[in-house]
């Protein structure tokens, strides 16, 4: 204190070194973190970039030594000192005598004909003033006499002046003079001519040594460029290692212009930076690096059509792209396990990104942004997954979804329900839909008994009565029911488990449960009880629910062919099972049923197989003994209390029955559940998890918890209504992919996947297919076709339409397969198996004609086929190759009402048939080979091998014979 | 070149000794064939195709063919592993004589080539069933008298006429010659095998297949016989 007082300075005199000091220490160390943390910290990526190109230099490094080795081998080596002594010699000889003495001959030639090229020039000027004065003596004529006529004031034009000037000209050639000069003149063009030979002798060998010359020191430089070719690899590695040198710390970005729209729909840029750090995504070579310098896994299926220039990555899979730290360029936690610790841990705590990162197959939900037109995307499996069970399943009968504004609902109409159903069937169906159908896309709605009692008092009440039918069930013959629909073709759409032993391959069946008593009992009730249980997620302590692995990216090898991986649904699980038909309806229905299907339910899918009334009782009959009827007792009466119908009411309005099915009093209700038309960017804070503490918060996981048990986030005041669809997390993950797509993205047309006609063509033809089970019973495109199995023989069997070499739209007409599509009529009539009458519409038929036709490669419409036109000695030709002495085709085809010998098996089609419905070309491509369109076909070959006795033994004739012959054949 | 050409030449001769004890110093296979429990009845076929030629003949059930003491014809005796031999005849035939493959079984050389013959004068189809081979279906109209194939590659072939349904042979291509067939009594012979141990395989197209050992001594016929069962 003492000292201070003592001491004390004015304020002004005080020093502030100190102070200077530390505050100037101060700003230098700010300044100096500044730098820092622009350059470092701030800019992560540089130290990616670093790493990236000492990757890429130990890459090149490696290849260089591999390269050095190689070249250093003493294959290489022998190579290499043998083309430089070559070139030695090539050099050696450059610099020798005789390249020395070529030289000098060419130099001296070049002399000579220079002089040789000067005297005749000389010579030429000579002779041009030689000609000049020549003409210049005629010349002189004309302007004396015009210049005497202008002089004497007469027209120089006049003729006297002419005849003068003709007169002088005469004797100026007449003149020893004038002679004298032409005579010089000729005398120099003879000079010139006898001095030209000389000069093009010259100019040739002076080109010839200039040629010799050129080979000696070409020998050289060819040989030098052979060394430098061996060497060039290395060369080459060596530029590329200055490259990587050189190379200075630099934002990558791509700027995308016209993939994303601001608010007003404007097209803007967009930029990506993702490629700062992912430096290897699109360069070959760098498969097995460290992330995040790996080459993108689908590099070559992807970057042809959607080029990163022009596409850029967030397009695809989301995340910031303008970002350029790890945490904010992927926004996504479930990305981060693969990160760092602690830019994982940073993630985590960030969930709410605007533009989350899609992970694995998640990205296939970006597909759908620009082919939406597309059912099947044949580089997005999960996604075309997705969209197919969404399809089936019925999804938009209670949510809102994009696509499928249009859809029909997925479910039988329940119009018409009571004179179909066994009441008591309806109520355990109704109460668990996989207690009868071991596969159904009925879902479980975990109803009570009095719930579901309710729920089927209600439509039983609302039934309207069927319309009279002419004829009526008698009992059958069950024996001969069940030999018609095991032959006829209800295998190919209806599972009956008595029947597999009838088949001749083994496949397994789904075990269907046995139908028990009531529903309700206590054993299902567990049951129940279990699989909800099962569906919970697993809540071990600090541990995180995992229920599916779908952080792990699905390395799938795309399919090749587009298609050609389209989930396959159908075959003998189309149709319901039939294996206990007796608990389910009755025989008086099933009757009307079978005899004309689209009467009891106009939509429906189900064919007519034209079956006679006895054949139809006799099915009924043999249906009708498969399970058996439960009658609980008093549930007649329940049926008709008027509380349960109010009450059923009331249920079907609340769970959305008529979601999918028709049913009446709710003709104009409205979708009950929530619009998930931008469900893909519902935020997580406005998904309700209820009380499931369980479930991580996040999108994929409230998704998928979600579909595999709707309930799990029920609570007391927050009932789930939606049913239980019995997905497998398979189909789940699908669902997903898809839901994840359900985003307003306007796209430009320019990067919208607009289909051509033939691929909607195929798309909608596959469609149809799907809808009425076609490879229930056909192989078409390689699938389908399960219903073979049956038959002893591919030959007694529905035949396979697209496979291999086989094509139905080279085969037939257009015209009569858009014709026999409406109204099927037996071809092979003597076959047990029948093409039933599908209600096709005349769209659906024109479209499955066109999508044959687009798969042959044909044209579409319609190729008019000259009959008319057939020369009648071909015809007579192909007569007598197909009579008994020849070729013998009637021994086994039909022709008309003329039937072949022996049991029907061997028999062949009506060749009658052949001139409306075959197309004439490829009956010769089929007589030609038969075994190559059909391999096993029973049609053997005739070709080569055709007689030499008819036309001239030709066979290409002999074929175009044939074709006319059997074009020629049957009505006209 | 021309210590090459010694070597080769003493080879040659070694090789041409070696193989001419052979051939002296072989032995054959014989034996017989039965069936175990009681012969079953044979079928007569109806004939509902082309009945003013196939049914010149009788038909019978061909896929077994047990004589009256047991013996199973158209078993297909083969001799795994033996060295050598060589097969009598390059040129085999089948014949189709009132619908009718004769014989049953044939054994054709892979080497070789199978003539089949249309001896009926009408439209025939030969359509055989492999794997190991391409598998054909050519017709055999009543001009083509002779069909020649070949079948480059060891398999027992069904082939079959789709014009007649019954008719049905076994064609047995063999890169070997130590194949017999059985005749009707279920006899077998297979000449001129190199002494050795081998695995014999017996095969029937509906008994199914066995494999035996068996020892062939020089100059000795060595016997077989083998009971086959229904499976």
């Amino acid at each position: 204190m003492f000292g201070r007082e003592r001491t004390r300075i004015p304020d002004e005199k005080r020093p502030l070194r100190m102070a200077f000091f530390a505050s100037s220490m101060a700003l230098v160390l700010a300044t100096g973190w500044a730098l820092w943390d622009e350059g470092k910290t701030r800019r992560p990526w540089v130290e990616y970039q670093h790493q990236f190109n000492r990757l890429e230099q130990q890459m090149v490094e490696q290849a260089l030594a591999a390269g050095e080795a190689k070249y250093q081998s003493p294959e290489t080596q022998a190579k290499v000192r043998g083309l430089e002594a070559a070139l030695a010699k090539a050099e050696e000889a450059i610099q020798g005598s005789e390249y020395a003495r070529l030289k000098a001959e060419l130099a001296a030639l070049e002399r000579q004909q220079a002089d040789k090229a000067q005297q005749i020039q000389f010579i030429k000027s000579e002779l041009d003033e030689q000609r000049y004065r020549v003409e210049h003596a005629q010349f002189v004529c004309q302007e004396q006499e015009e210049h005497k006529a202008r002089q004497a004031g007469k027209d120089p034009g006049a003729p006297e002046v002419r005849k003068a000037v003709e007169a002088c000209r005469d004797a100026t050639v007449k003149s020893a003079e004038y002679q004298a000069l032409v005579a010089r003149e000729k005398a120099l063009e003879q000079r010139i001519q006898a001095q030209e030979p000389e000069l093009a002798r010259l100019e040739k060998a002076v080109e010839e040594k200039q040629a010799a010359l050129k080979r000696l020191s070409e020998a050289a430089t060819k040989l030098r460029d052979q060394l430098a070719e061996l060497r060039a690899p290395i060369t080459l590695l060596q530029r590329r290692l200055e490259g990587i040198r050189a190379r200075a710390p630099e934002i990558q970005q791509v700027v995308i212009g016209g993939l994303a729209v601001n608010e007003f729909r404007q097209p803007i840029l967009t930029v990506d930076r993702c490629t700062t750090c992912h430096l290897g995504i699109d360069r070959v070579g760098f498969e097995n690096a460290p992330q995040p310098f790996r080459t993108h896994p689908h590099r070559e299926a992807f970057f042809g059509k959607h080029p990163v220039s022009r596409f850029g990555c967030t397009a695809c899979h989301q995340g910031q792209g303008s970002a350029l730290t790890v945490l904010e360029g992927h926004s996504s936690h479930e990305l981060g396990e693969k990160l760092q610790a602690d830019v994982r841990e940073g993630l985590r705590k960030r969930i709410h990104w605007e533009r989350p990162m899609f992970h694995g197959e998640m990205v296939q939900a970006s597909c759908q942004v620009c082919h939406a037109a597309q059912s099947f995307v044949p580089m997005a499996p999960v996604l075309s997954e997705g969209k197919q069970l969404v399809a089936q399943l019925g999804c938009f009968g209670c949510h809102n979804l994009r696509g499928f504004e249009k859809a029909e609902k997925v479910g039988p109409s329940l119009l018409r329900i009571r004179s179909k159903a066994d009441p008591a069937w309806m109520v355990r169906w109704i109460q668990n839909p996989r207690g009868y159908l071991p596969i159904t896309k009925m879902p479980n709605f975990h109803l009570s008994e009095d719930e579901a009692i309710a729920v089927a008092a209600y439509l039983l009440k609302n039934s309207e009565p069927e319309e009279p039918y002419p004829t009526a069930y008698q009992p059958g013959s069950a024996e001969r029911g069940r030999e018609l629909v095991s032959r006829v073709g209800c295998l190919g759409c209806h599972q009956i488990r008595e029947m597999e032993s009838l088949k001749k391959g083994t496949t397994v069946l789904p075990t269907a449960p046995t139908e028990s008593g009531r529903p309700g009992d206590d054993k299902e009730k567990d049951k129940a009880a279990d699989q909800a249980a099962e569906a919970k997620p697993a809540a071990a302590e600090g541990q995180e629910p995992k229920p599916a692995k779908r952080g792990e990216v699905k390395e799938e090898a795309p399919p090749a062919y587009p298609g050609a991986g389209e989930v396959y649904v159908g075959g003998p699980t189309f149709g319901p099972d039939l294996s206990q038909m007796a608990s389910k309806g009755n025989a008086e229905w099933l009757y009307r049923w079978l005899k004309d299907p689209k009467r009891y339910r106009p939509k429906t899918n189900m064919p007519n197989l034209r079956l006679g009334d006895q054949e139809a009782r006799d099915i009924a009959t043999y249906l009708m003994t498969l399970g058996r009827r439960q009658e609980p007792p008093g549930l007649a009466a329940e049926l008709q209390q008027e509380a349960r119908v109010k009450a059923g009411e009331a249920l079907i309005r609340k769970r959305g029955c008529f979601g999918c099915h028709e049913i009446k009093g709710f003709e104009t209700a409205e979708k009950i559940a929530p619009d998930l038309t931008d469900f893909g960017v519902k935020r997580v804070d406005r998904l309700f998890f209820g009380e499931a503490v369980e479930v991580r918060q996040t999108w994929e996981d409230f998704v998928f918890w979600k579909l595999k048990n709707p309930q799990i986030y029920q609570t007391a005041l927050a009932p789930q209504i939606m049913p239980n669809f019995g997905l497998t997390e398979e189909q789940i993950k699908a669902i997903r992919v898809f839901l994840k797509s359900q985003v307003d993205v306007p796209v430009p047309r320019a990067f919208e996947r607009r289909l051509t006609d033939m691929e909607v063509a195929v798309q909608e033809g596959r469609r149809i297919l799907q809808k009425y089970n076609c490879t229930g019973c056909h192989v078409i495109e390689a699938k389908g076709g399960d219903v073979a199995t049956f038959y002893e023989a591919p030959q007694v069997a529905p035949p396979p339409l697209v496979a291999g070499h086989l094509q139905e739209g080279e085969k037939v007409q257009a015209t009569w397969l858009y014709e026999w599509l409406a109204r099927p009529t037996s071809l092979r009539p003597w076959l047990k198996v029948r093409m039933p009458t599908f209600p096709v519409t005349i769209d659906e038929a024109t479209t499955l004609s066109k999508y044959f036709s687009a798969l042959a490669g044909k044209g579409f419409p319609y190729e008019f086929v000259r009959v008319e036109e057939y020369s009648p000695e071909l015809v007579e030709a192909g007569r007598k190759l197909a009579s008994k002495d020849y070729f013998d085709c009637f021994s086994c085809h039909v022709q008309g009402s003329k039937l072949p010998e022996g049991p029907p098996e061997g028999w062949a089609p009506d060749l009658s048939l052949a001139r409306r419905r075959l197309r004439p070309e490829w009956i010769v491509k089929w007589l030609r080979d038969p075994q190559k369109i059909q391999p096993g076909a029973k049609m053997p070959s005739f070709f080569p091998g055709g007689p030499d006795d008819i036309l001239g033994g030709n066979e290409e004739q002999q074929l175009i014979a044939l074709r006319d012959y059997i074009m020629s054949l049957g009505e006209r | 070149m021309k210590v090459v050409w010694t070597i080769s030449a003493i080879m040659g001769l070694i090789l041409g000794s070696m193989s001419l004890a052979l051939a002296q110093d072989t032995g054959s296979l014989s034996g017989r064939i039965t069936f175990a429990g009681d012969p079953p009845a044979k079928k007569k076929l109806d004939i509902t195709k082309d009945k003013e030629v196939c049914g010149t003949v009788e038909h019978f059930d061909e896929s077994l063919v047990v004589g009256s003491d047991k013996g199973v014809a158209n078993v297909v005796v083969t001799v795994l592993g033996a060295k050598g031999g060589k097969f009598a005849s390059q040129k085999v035939e089948l014949d189709q004589k009132g619908c009718r493959y004769t014989p049953h079984v044939v054994v054709v050389p892979t080497t070789g080539q199978l003539d089949i013959l249309n001896s009926d004068g009408i439209l025939h189809n030969i359509h055989t069933y492999s794997t190991a081979n391409p598998s054909i279906n050519k017709a055999q109209p009543k001009f083509k008298k002779v069909l020649t194939e070949k079948f480059g590659k060891p398999e027992i072939i069904k082939t079959s006429c789709d014009a007649h349904a019954w008719m049905t042979a076994w064609i047995v291509a063999t890169d070997h010659p130590f194949v017999g067939v059985t005749d009707e009594k279920g006899n077998f012979t297979i000449k001129d095998v190199p002494p050795g141990t081998y695995k014999v395989e017996i095969w029937h197209e509906t008994l199914g297949k066995q494999v035996k050992d068996v020892s062939v001594k020089a100059k000795e016929g060595a016997k077989l016989t083998v009971e086959l069962a229904k499976k």
